[in-house]
């Protein structure tokens, strides 16, 4: 009995232990959670390690009716520019070429001062410059590859000028203009206002005719340079396989650009004037100017302007 | 003796059990009016930052109104799919006029049944007589060059009639479709121009073009 009451008297006082220490616990807890709430834990910056240079925080970018508009003038302002380029002097189009470049670009003029008025109708400041992202990323490098190749680098070997300057002009001025059309195609879902839609969409289809005119042009197949299913079409049933041997296998090849042991450069597709039953949307392919080394030539995805070809309205012009 | 102890801790026990479970629920609420505040304060605009600029939403289904302009832009492509079956039906010698008009009539018929889908059971489903009658001379004939004059009217007509109409539309769904429809029909105006041999630049690129309107 003695013994009970010393084991009993033992875990009360082991229990009082403890519930103190849970006591302890719970207030450490509360006032933890009462400092954490009450103190100020967003932080100013994000953690940086080393001698870094400091960041400047981007500028906000609003995408609304002026930020389209001024993106729509600027690209027509880009094309003109390219046009002077390609008209003025140097033989990189042929005279009938050089006289629809010219209508072209007073067509573009005519869009620009349309898109400016309504900039500047919109509360915006009214862009007279071109696209810097599609001058720099498309016309230039393209331009470049065209007229004067790429030189040699240390992976590289040089690569020389166009083998064919008018047929990759035409193919550049072909994905432009329809690159212009699907611009003002995609603006009728972001512009807010229906009359800004309609003088969207109004310089849209005349893109698009600038664009189905040069196919014409670049595409003298017919009816492949008129309609893109006709150009895809195979124009007669496939030739018999014939039989390979392994000596054929290990045979050299007789494949065309071979025959002085020159490796065939990038076939180019062709384009047509209508291709596609719909607007399209999606990026334009060009392939242009001659192969490398191995035959490879240039291949540009030239994007509908999108986020970051958008001239937003804390840009600066920089043309004079 | 024991057992009387015993007996005489136990509130004192359940004493502090409740003051332990009031203080860790007191805690918690402590820790979470904080964040109850934060999302409540995220949901209202903060009154010390610049007001939002205010954003009118268009419509995604096109209203009564975006209905018949709609509509009637799907009884004129019927009419144009009926007047260039009408010259298909012809079967021109020349294999890429052919080629050319039935790709144009496929074209037509696929807006007719793209803009039938937009409006459902609204679709009118009937061509727009007045254009049929218009042009079916020039579209049945045998004389090449009034057909590709006739056509290449249609289509620069066709084009400006639906760029008008998205001025109009109020739901960006119907914009959306006749703005895929009518950089296409630009096209074909320009194909067709060029099959007739045109030279002109203002017949290629921007001919005249009247909006047209459909009647009854």
């Amino acid at each position: 009995m003695g013994n009970e009451m010393h084991t009993a008297g033992q875990i009360s006082g082991s229990q009082m232990d403890r519930r103190s220490l849970f006591r302890v616990g719970g207030l450490t807890v509360t006032l933890a959670a009462l400092a954490a709430a009450c103190s100020e834990n967003k932080p100013t910056s994000l953690g940086r390690v080393g001698d870094a240079p400091t960041t400047t925080k981007a500028p906000d970018a609003k995408v609304d009716d002026p930020t389209l508009l001024r993106t729509a003038s600027s690209i027509s302002y880009s094309l003109i520019n390219l046009y002077a380029t390609l008209t003025d002097g140097g033989d990189l189009v042929g005279g009938d070429v050089a006289t629809i470049l010219k209508r072209f670009s007073e067509d573009h003029a005519t869009a620009a001062a349309a898109f400016e008025k309504a900039t500047t109708a919109a509360d915006g400041v009214a862009w007279n410059c071109s696209n810097p992202r599609l001058d720099s990323t498309v016309i230039e490098p393209v331009l470049a590859r065209i007229t004067k190749g790429a030189a040699a680098s240390r992976d590289s070997k040089e690569i020389p000028p166009s083998d064919d300057p008018k047929r990759d002009v035409l193919h550049l001025v072909q994905a432009l203009e329809s690159m212009s059309s699907a611009m003002y195609q995609q603006m009728v879902e972001t512009l807010s206002d229906p009359k800004l839609r309609q003088l969207s969409i109004v310089n849209g289809v005349l893109a698009a005719r600038r664009g189905a005119l040069i196919a014409t042009i670049s595409n003298p197949e017919r009816p492949g340079g008129y309609i893109a299913a006709a150009a895809a079409a195979p124009e007669a049933a496939p030739a018999e396989a014939t039989t390979t041997t392994a000596q054929d296998i290990a045979a050299p090849s007789t494949a065309a650009g071979d025959a002085e042991g020159a490796t065939p450069a990038t076939p180019i597709p062709t384009v047509s004037a209508i291709p596609a039953r719909f607007g399209q949307l999606g990026a334009q392919t060009i392939i242009v100017g001659a192969g490398d080394e191995n035959g490879v030539r240039m291949k540009m995805m030239i994007e509908t302007p999108s986020l970051n070809a958008y001239v937003y309205d804390y840009m600066e012009p920089t043309c004079k | 003796m024991e057992y009387e102890q015993t007996q005489q801790n136990e509130p004192a026990h359940r004493l502090a059990r409740r003051s332990l479970l009031a203080a860790g629920l007191g805690g918690a609420a402590v820790t979470v009016a904080p964040l109850l505040q934060r999302a409540v304060s995220a949901s209202t605009p903060p009154g010390s930052e610049p007001p939002a600029s205010t954003t009118t939403t268009a419509p995604k289904r096109p209203t009564a109104d975006d209905v018949v302009l709609l509509g009637a832009a799907q009884s004129l492509e019927l009419a144009a799919r009926d007047l260039y079956a009408m010259a298909v039906g012809n079967k021109p010698s020349d294999a890429t006029l052919a080629a050319v008009l039935a790709t144009i009539h496929d074209d037509h018929m696929a807006y007719a049944q793209e803009l039938a889908g937009l409006i459902g059971r609204d679709a009118p489903d009937t061509a727009d007589a007045a254009l049929t009658d218009q042009h079916s001379s020039a579209f049945s004939g045998s004389d090449t060059k009034a057909l590709l004059a006739a056509a290449a009217t249609l289509e620069a007509d066709l084009a400006q009639t639906h760029c008008e109409a998205i001025g109009q539309l109020k739901a960006v769904s119907g914009a959306r479709v006749l703005a895929s429809i009518a950089v296409v029909e630009g096209r074909h105006g320009t194909v067709l121009a060029d099959l007739g041999q045109s030279k002109d630049l203002d017949e290629l690129l921007s001919p005249a073009a009247t909006r047209l309107t459909v009647k009854g």
